[in-house]
């Protein structure tokens, strides 16, 4: 795990006072996914507990996205079972919806709010009520406090990420799901959206991260989950991957990746 | 810069069509859209092709007053693109053709072309509905499709180039308007010959109505060569469909084509707006846009410029305000107040119309409230299609609704009350007016205590009513997001009229099923109470008929929500 540094929100902001749901996490049992007659996601298990950062990596077409979306309840799964926080997501809909958030890659806003009324709208939907408090310092800390009455199609591509970010983050999520959170962002971005990630997961979040750039799932990830064609192909810290296949001892995770998926020779060394 | 010819945008044009239509055609297969395909067929044999079914006709000759008011009438929409411009941008480009086409060995030209060409399948398909709802009459259906066809291209061409010059005007003031000189000479010239006719006629006006023929006065003045001068490039493309004989057409067909290629060439000759939206800093304007529009948006950007407009947000109470508050929002920001300002502008100008000519003020408040009255019932029926701040606008960002933390049902009843709120405001605001402007002594004769109970069922029945009128558009959106417009955007222009009257069709009918069972029970207990008690009798029956709305809202918005719930984003197209 990296040094504390600055982030996008300050440690202390989680609320303290859902500990029990908290210790359930994300669990998913045997998720799969069809479109017609193509499997998206097939027979896929796996938990992540609070306080986690696991790494989701595949390669294009893997079933990434689909898994992350059946997660946030935005996609149905055609069978299995996914929990947030101990709440069933297709049962009990409303409570693990209210406990999570979702990061997507491309900053899906309202073009007609500003950057404060997007928070203020946040706030209204998932009951946070000290926001008036806590959106100016969210501001701040991202750098967003003078576009605050600005829309977002006056904002940079970082700066609507940092205000997606924003907004996933304002209501204390107790599982996190973010895909490709470093695009757009500049390196002091980078920098800050990654410490955001491990200050949440310290602060006991449990956070899906689903990248491209494997250094960046290396740096931050407690465990990884490689998928290739929708279905599981490995998943545990990299230690463990290797344990259970020699042959990859003392290759990094592009090596590692690139023999368990089949997409190409590893690396000369 | 040097073009590489047509055909690839023509290719481009052609191949998009084709892939459009295999989509939607592919679509049938699903359980749903085929039913909605049977049912579609079925309401077009009833409304076109059913045998011995009666059917409007063009009867009227030509240089008749019919031809010289329809003249005047598209004379009125081509004034009205002048001087209050369009709240959309004169030509469209998607992300896509931004960031392919901009950059492209392409000339401007080509690309002005390709949007007008890209503009024909919302004509023709309009032509096409237009040709069955007029069908019989002397000409043949080709005949009419041409004329048609002349009417509605001209149209199209005339918005667009009058945006064009309005926006080249305003990007570069005097050089702009230097630059279309012509044109503004030409449609200032217009306005100031009607405006010296209806001063010419004033004496007659003011006789008119005192005599009570005011009709035939207005007649007269649509008759005035100054009048009929002005109406001539109207007269010229209508007149094909005023056509008594293939060979009147035939002799009216060649001016009114006439007419359509002035307007190309003019259109395709004015891109100093568009040429300055292809220089490198409005590129970037453009892909703002662009953006804005993928999602449905059209947001008029200002640069550094705060939203002034704002309502108050508390973080506590029931979520499903937030949607609806975010509803509103985006309909006072992305809703032109121009266009409200015009039309109010517009009513106070007929008002102060008929204050110089009508004899009293009374007869000018029976006007006015008789006016908002009439105004206030039509919002019934075209308000559902006209604010859109709802599922239609929504859709475009169902992941992130999907995401929430609320039930299908209670988002989908959230969308619904943000648009039904804004038009029964504007409703209420209207039956004030009624309410204050008619007179007691009116011709209807209401007692103060009669009309305030009128005005009480009504506030009763507005709201629920609108209810339903929304929620079959947004189940419409719902269902079918793959086949219809998604945003806040209509089809725009009368051009695409022909669609519109088929949704406007379609949705009273569909509004009249749901409100049938309580009209029929609401009314019958409001008949029964009427003859005991008089016109107050009505609130028993209004309240009873708007439980039953609610009650079939409730039911209906319950089934939607489920449907909300299983809506898949990357099936419907919704998401790249």
């Amino acid at each position: 795990m990296p040094p504390a540094e600055p982030s996008f929100t300050r440690p202390g902001d989680v609320s303290r006072s859902d500990a029990p749901a908290r210790a359930a996490g994300i669990e998913v049992e045997r998720l799969t996914k069809l479109y017609g007659d193509l499997v998206a996601v097939s027979d896929l298990s796996f938990s992540v507990a609070p306080g986690e950062v696991l790494g989701l990596v595949g390669p294009n077409g893997a079933g990434k996205t689909t898994t992350l979306r059946s997660l946030c309840g935005i996609i149905r799964p055609t069978s299995g079972a996914i929990r947030i926080a101990g709440h069933d997501l297709a049962v009990d809909p409303v409570p693990a919806k209210a406990a999570l958030a979702f990061v997507p890659d491309e900053p899906q806003l309202f073009e007609y709010l500003t950057v404060e009324e997007h928070l203020e709208f946040i706030a209204r939907l998932y009951g946070v009520l000290d926001a008036r408090e806590r959106i100016p310092p969210l501001l701040e800390e991202l750098e967003l406090s003078e576009k605050s009455r600005t829309m977002p199609g006056e904002l940079s591509r970082g700066m609507r990420q940092k205000l997606a970010i924003a907004c996933a983050l304002l209501h204390r999520p107790t599982a996190l799901m973010f895909d490709e959170p470093l695009t757009g962002l500049d390196p002091a971005g980078m920098r800050r959206m990654k410490a955001t990630i491990v200050a949440r997961a310290r602060e006991g979040a449990a956070v899906v991260l689903s990248s491209h750039l494997l250094t960046l799932v290396e740096e931050l990830c407690t465990r990884i989950l490689i998928i290739q064609g929708g279905r599981l192909v490995a998943i545990g810290a990299i230690e463990d991957i290797i344990a259970e296949r020699p042959q990859l001892a003392g290759r990094g995770l592009e090596d590692i990746f690139l023999a368990l998926t089949g997409d190409g020779e590893p690396a000369p060394r | 810069m040097t073009g590489r010819g047509f055909a690839p945008l023509a290719w481009l044009l052609l191949r998009g069509v084709r892939n459009r239509a295999v989509r939607r055609l592919r679509r049938v297969r699903e359980p749903r859209y085929a039913l909605a395909v049977l049912a579609g067929m079925a309401y077009f044999w009833l409304v076109f092709f059913r045998p011995n079914h009666p059917s409007p006709v063009f009867a009227a000759p030509l240089e008749s007053t019919a031809h010289l008011a329809a003249a005047f009438g598209l004379a009125v929409l081509a004034a009205s693109w002048w001087l209050l411009g369009n709240d959309e941008p004169a030509l469209h480009f998607t992300m896509a053709e931004v960031q392919l086409l901009f950059p492209a060995p392409v000339t401007r030209r080509q690309l002005v072309a390709l949007k007008l060409l890209q503009a024909q399948s919302v004509i023709l398909f309009s032509t096409l509905i237009w040709v069955f709802l007029f069908h019989g009459g002397a000409l043949p259906r080709p005949a009419r499709a041409v004329a048609l066809w002349a009417i509605f291209s001209t149209l199209h061409l005339h918005r667009t180039g009058a945006s064009l010059v309005r926006a080249s005007t305003m990007e570069h003031g005097t050089a702009g308007a230097r630059h279309n000189i012509v044109a503004l000479v030409v449609a200032a010239g217009a306005a100031g010959a009607v405006g010296l006719a209806v001063i010419q006629h004033l004496t007659l006006l003011r006789a008119a109505a005192a005599g009570g023929h005011m009709l035939g006065a207005l007649v007269t003045i649509l008759h005035a060569p100054l009048v009929k001068g002005v109406l001539f490039p109207f007269r010229l493309v209508l007149a094909p469909l005023f056509a008594q004989t293939l060979g009147e057409w035939a002799r009216a067909i060649g001016p009114a084509l006439l007419v359509v290629a002035a307007h190309y060439v003019w259109v395709v000759r004015t891109d100093t707006a568009f040429e300055e939206s292809a220089a490198e800093n409005a590129a970037k304007r453009a892909h703002v846009i662009a953006a804005a529009r993928k999602r449905g948006m059209h947001v008029r950007v200002k640069p550094g410029g705060p939203a002034r407009f704002r309502i108050p947000l508390a973080p506590g109470g029931a979520p499903i305000v937030a949607i609806v508050w975010k509803n509103i929002l985006a309909l006072a920001r992305t809703f032109a107040l121009r266009t409200l300002i015009a039309i109010a502008a517009l009513g106070v100008a007929m008002v102060a119309l008929a204050g110089s000519i009508l004899p009293d003020a009374q007869s000018v408040g029976e006007v006015a409230g008789t006016a908002a009255l009439v105004f206030a019932g039509v919002l019934v029926f075209i308000g559902p299609l006209w604010v859109r701040n709802d599922l239609r606008l929504d859709m475009l960002q169902l992941e992130l609704l999907r995401s929430y933390p609320l039930r299908g049902a209670w988002i989908v009843r959230a969308e619904v009350a943000g648009s039904a709120a804004v038009l029964t405001v504007l409703q209420v605001v209207l039956l004030v007016v009624a309410y204050a402007a008619i007179p007691i002594e009116a011709r209807l004769g209401y007692t103060l205590g009669d009309r305030t109970a009128l005005m009480a069922a009504a506030l009763v029945v507005v709201p629920t009513v609108n209810a339903l009128g929304f929620l079959v558009q947004n189940a419409v959106a719902l269902i079918f997001p793959a086949w219809i417009r998604l945003g806040l955007s209509r089809p725009g222009g009368v051009e695409a009229i022909g669609q519109g009257v088929l949704t406007a069709f379609g949705s009273t009918l569909a509004l009249a099923l749901l409100l049938l069972a309580p009209a029929v029970v609401g009314g019958a207990l409001g008949a029964i109470v009427v003859s005991q008690t008089g016109l107050w009798g009505l609130l028993p029956g209004a309240l009873l008929a708007a439980a039953l709305v609610l009650g079939e809202f409730w039911l209906a918005t319950a089934w939607l929500g489920r449907t909300f719930d299983r809506t898949e984003p990357l099936t419907e197209g919704l998401v790249e």
